[in-house]
């Protein structure tokens, strides 16, 4: 049709109309039209992401602040701060335990025959000493039960009241909106009334007639009966006594006056501590009697002694500390904040305080990503150099396929692999006679930081390679043509011109694998060891073969048996936001390290 | 072909030529680029190449420094090219040190992206020379060979990349002088530069005349005849002419060579 209208006007150039292929557009604007669009769609989605996640998130602060805050009130933080005590001692005794079983070890090997070993443990000084130690903290261990107790008790009481409560206010909305003339009976209103009729006929304080009257009501209604104003009126009443009910049950926790149940008996606790000391180290005092024979197990009674000591005058501390606690003491909103970010624990589902502390998963995140960094960069970088510098043709068309094909294999494969022959491999491995003299061989768990980050490095591999592979090659050909015709090596105009002029794009690569590493689950899901602990730093190389829960790790993990909307929940989703920010200041210092340093000339 | 033909030379002076070409035939896989060619170079002259595009005149200036050895389906197929009476294609010739000898400067200008100071300081460095003090001196020896030291010698440290082109270009051969070269290749040198630029390109090939042997390829017809003692002119890949320049441009005995010239070519 258009080429015809050019026809049909021949003192027109051709150029005076522009030629419309669909809705009036020509091809420019169509193709400009379905790029434009999907480009559109991309972001409306990743902006509905962000949205999502943080509304999801956003009401955590608030609720964790208010989890906090009775936390307080309830007298649950004084509780553990009593358990410090308690926990010192306990370990102090698994400490002893060692050293028992230790001596039990040593005798065994010297070659001592049972009926020695059993005479060694078992005469009376060592008996006083063991069992004594164990016996000694008994009184300590009620005490702190009781107050445990209490509190949780106290705790409990309270949530349960708010949920009473919310019913009871559940029941008021329900109630206005059936009071409202719009309001028409559905099926299971239907259903309700009738039973709420019944049960309230059956109700003895009413008159016989009353009752009557309620149970024919009752009887007269079928499916197809029409109910006008005062059946609705009837069953807003029935209702609003039910709440009634509910909020009788109501029983308030007045938080000023049950502490009191927690923090009394200082006096008496102080007792317990000072006995505690008078009979620890009397008991302690019996271990100079016990024959060891052993120069290695004395001395760890020496320590064991030293400990002893610290746990003593700690005491006075931790009084003190106990009489400085503030039930009234403000819970600000920046303390939640900082429990969240900097908190150490994850606890879920406990009984006594949840703790959503972000500092486990983070630590554990780093270090699986650190360790798969650590064999990724120079596997990844190195192969991108050998290949697109050293290697020849056919070497290239061989190792480029075959590591992009590693990023073909799913995740799940991977750690599934790890599982089953990487984890064990390792472990045997560390088990080797040969290798004993390392310091921290043999490992104790199969799945741990290493075994994740090494098979993590594998998922990062292709990613740096291939980044990497790109950038180099993306060097224009005369650096390198200029370098070699000035007498430079092949290896020396690659360490000195090459990669340093592609650095931007390598350290890009990098920082792009370190974003594929950190966001990886499954991996880390099957093959980390999931236990949720800041790894122990002071171990040395030791720590990276603790196992460790991860951020992408919890999130998989614990998504699908919360509650929607509770603490819980909204913990997760603020964990995902954590990553969220941290993949984008990844992504965000790539192209940054790119626009910064690579202005190459051409 | 095998047999010895006499080399097209212009002698009148009697010193033995630094670069003889002897009976060379060169191919990119099966595609012949350079057919039997004989030739000598002088030392301390300009020797231009010219010829239509195509020709292979990169290709033969690339093989004095054997940069073709780069490209995999690159073959000698016969003759050899001696370099101060060496065979530089011989088995046991060190290419490092042969490059070292034999300098090359692009068409296309190609600081690497690093300080001024670095692109003159690479050719020592890569040699393991650390000396501050010598590299200080070589790198202003190099610049005023160049005629760029009084142009750069403030910003020694900033990127050569901020540099114009032509200066660029300079410094590509004060570069290429860093590592006392006896002979400089040059492979369209002036292409991408302004007039302005090209004239002081052409100028330094005049200074550097002095102590260097200068190949230099161009397509401009007015730089041949300028700057070079000798023009060859080559065609389809095979050398037609070669006499001094004076000559070639006034009297050319090639009827090619010729056409070429006058510009009546297809
Ligand atoms: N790397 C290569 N691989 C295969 N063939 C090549 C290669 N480089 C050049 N050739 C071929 O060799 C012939 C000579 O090319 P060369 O670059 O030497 O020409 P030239 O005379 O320098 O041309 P110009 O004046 O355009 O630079 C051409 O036919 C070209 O197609
Ligand atoms: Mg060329």
């Amino acid at each position: 049709m258009a080429a015809s209208s050019k026809q049909t006007d021949p003192n027109k150039p051709a150029f005076s109309k522009r030629r419309a292929l669909f809705l009036g557009k020509d091809s420019d604007s169509i193709i400009k039209t379905f790029f434009g669009s999907n480009a559109m769609v991309a972001i409306v989605i990743l902006a509905l992401i962000t949205i999502f996640l943080f509304k999801e998130g956003a009401g955590f602060m608030g609720l964790y602040h208010k989890s906090l805050e009775e936390y307080r009130l309830s007298g649950l933080e004084y509780v553990d701060i009593l358990k410090e005590k308690r926990e010192d001692y306990t370990e102090l005794t698994r400490y002893l335990n060692d050293v028992k079983s230790d001596w039990i070890n040593e005798l065994k090997a010297s070659g001592s025959s049972q009926a020695e070993i059993s005479k060694a443990i078992f005469n009376p000084e060592a008996k006083a000493l063991f069992l004594g130690y164990m016996r000694a903290g008994s009184d300590l261990k009620k005490f702190v039960k009781t107050k445990m107790d209490v509190a949780i008790e106290i705790r409990d009481q309270h949530t349960t009241n708010e949920n009473l409560r919310e019913t009871v206010e559940n029941y008021t909305q329900r109630i206005a909106e059936i009071q409202s003339t719009s309001y028409t009976f559905s099926k299971e209103d239907r259903a309700k009334y009738t039973l709420l009729l019944r049960d309230h006929s059956r109700d003895n304080s009413l008159p016989s007639e009353e009752a009557q009257r309620f149970l024919k009501e009752a009887d007269s209604i079928t499916p197809e009966k029409a109910l006008d104003q005062a059946d609705r009126e009837t069953f807003a009443m029935l209702l609003g006594l039910e709440a009634e009910k509910i909020e009788a049950t109501i029983k308030p926790v007045d938080f000023n006056t049950t502490i009191k149940g927690v923090i009394d008996e200082q006096a008496r606790y102080a007792e317990i501590l000072d006995a505690l000391e008078v009979s620890l180290t009397e008991v302690v005092a019996t271990a100079d009697a016990v024959q060891f024979n052993s120069p290695a197990i004395e001395e760890r009674i020496a320590t064991f002694k030293e400990l002893n000591q610290k746990f003593f005058s700690n005491i006075d501390a931790h009084k003190a500390k106990l009489a400085n606690w503030d039930q009234s003491a403000p819970v600000s909103i920046f303390q939640a904040a900082s429990a969240f970010l900097t908190g150490k624990d994850w606890v879920t589902a406990s009984d006594q305080q949840d703790w959503y502390g972000l500092m486990p998963l983070l630590s554990g995140s780093l270090l699986i990503s650190a360790i798969a960094l650590v064999f990724a960069i120079p596997f990844g970088v190195g192969a991108a150099i050998y290949v697109n510098q050293i290697a020849g043709p056919a070497e290239r068309n061989f190792i480029k396929p075959y590591v992009e094909f590693i990023s073909a294999i799913p995740s799940v494969v991977i750690g599934f692999f790890g599982v089953v022959v990487f984890g064990e491999f390792i472990r045997w491995f560390s088990q080797l006679d040969g290798f004993q003299w390392v310091p921290f061989f043999p490992i104790q768990e199969r799945l741990n930081a290493f075994t994740a980050g090494c098979l993590l490095a594998l998922m990062a591999i292709p990613t740096i390679f291939t980044l990497a592979e790109d950038a180099i090659n993306n060097i224009p050909r005369h650096f390198k043509e200029a370098s070699l015709a000035m007498g430079a090596t092949p290896l020396q105009t690659t360490m000195r011109v090459i990669v340093p002029t592609a650095l931007s794009g390598i350290i890009s690569a990098i920082m792009l694998g370190f974003g594929r590493v950190i966001g990886e689950t499954m991996v880390v899901l099957l093959c980390a060891g999931n236990r949720i602990k800041i790894p122990d730093f002071t171990e040395g190389p030791g720590v990276f073969f603790e196992p460790v829960h991860t951020m992408t790790g919890i999130i998989a993990q614990e998504m699908g048996e919360v509650v929607q909307g509770s603490l819980h929940y909204r913990a997760l989703f603020m964990v995902g936001i954590v990553l969220f920010f941290i993949s984008l200041i990844i992504n965000y210092t790539a192209q940054w390290v790119v626009k910064r340093f690579s202005k190459l000339g051409d | 072909m095998a047999q010895t033909s006499t080399p097209i030379t212009t002698s009148e002076n009697s010193q033995p030529p630094i670069i003889e070409i002897r009976n060379f035939d060169f191919a990119y896989g099966d595609s012949q680029a350079l057919f039997d060619i004989n030739m000598d170079i002088k030392e301390k002259e300009v020797t231009a190449f010219i010829g239509p595009s195509g020709c292979g005149k990169s290709t033969f200036l690339r093989c004095f420094n054997r940069m073709n050895d780069l490209i995999d389906i690159a073959r000698i197929k016969g003759g050899e090219i001696k370099i101060s009476g060496v065979n530089i294609y011989d088995k046991d010739i060190d290419v490092i040190e042969l490059r070292k000898h034999v300098g090359m400067v692009f068409q296309k200008s190609n600081p690497f992206p690093k300080s001024i100071y670095d692109n003159i300081a690479y050719g020592l460095r890569i040699q393991g020379v650390k000396k501050k003090s010598t590299l200080d001196d070589v790198v202003e020896e190099c610049l005023r060979g160049a005629a760029l030291w009084d142009e750069v010698k403030d910003r020694l440290n900033e990127s050569a990349l901020g540099m114009s082109g032509g200066q660029q270009q300079r410094l590509c051969i004060a570069r290429a002088l860093a590592v006392r070269p006896k002979i400089l290749l040059m492979d369209e040198p002036c292409s991408a530069l302004d007039p302005i630029a090209t004239a002081k390109v052409e100028e330094l090939i005049h200074e550097l005349k002095k102590d260097y042997t200068i190949v230099i390829v161009t397509h401009n017809m007015q730089q041949a005849a300028r700057v070079s003692d000798r023009t060859a002119f080559f065609y389809l890949g095979k050398l037609i002419e070669f006499e001094n320049t004076d000559d070639i441009f006034m009297n050319p005995k090639n009827p090619q060579t010729e056409a070429y010239i006058s510009g009546r070519f297809g």
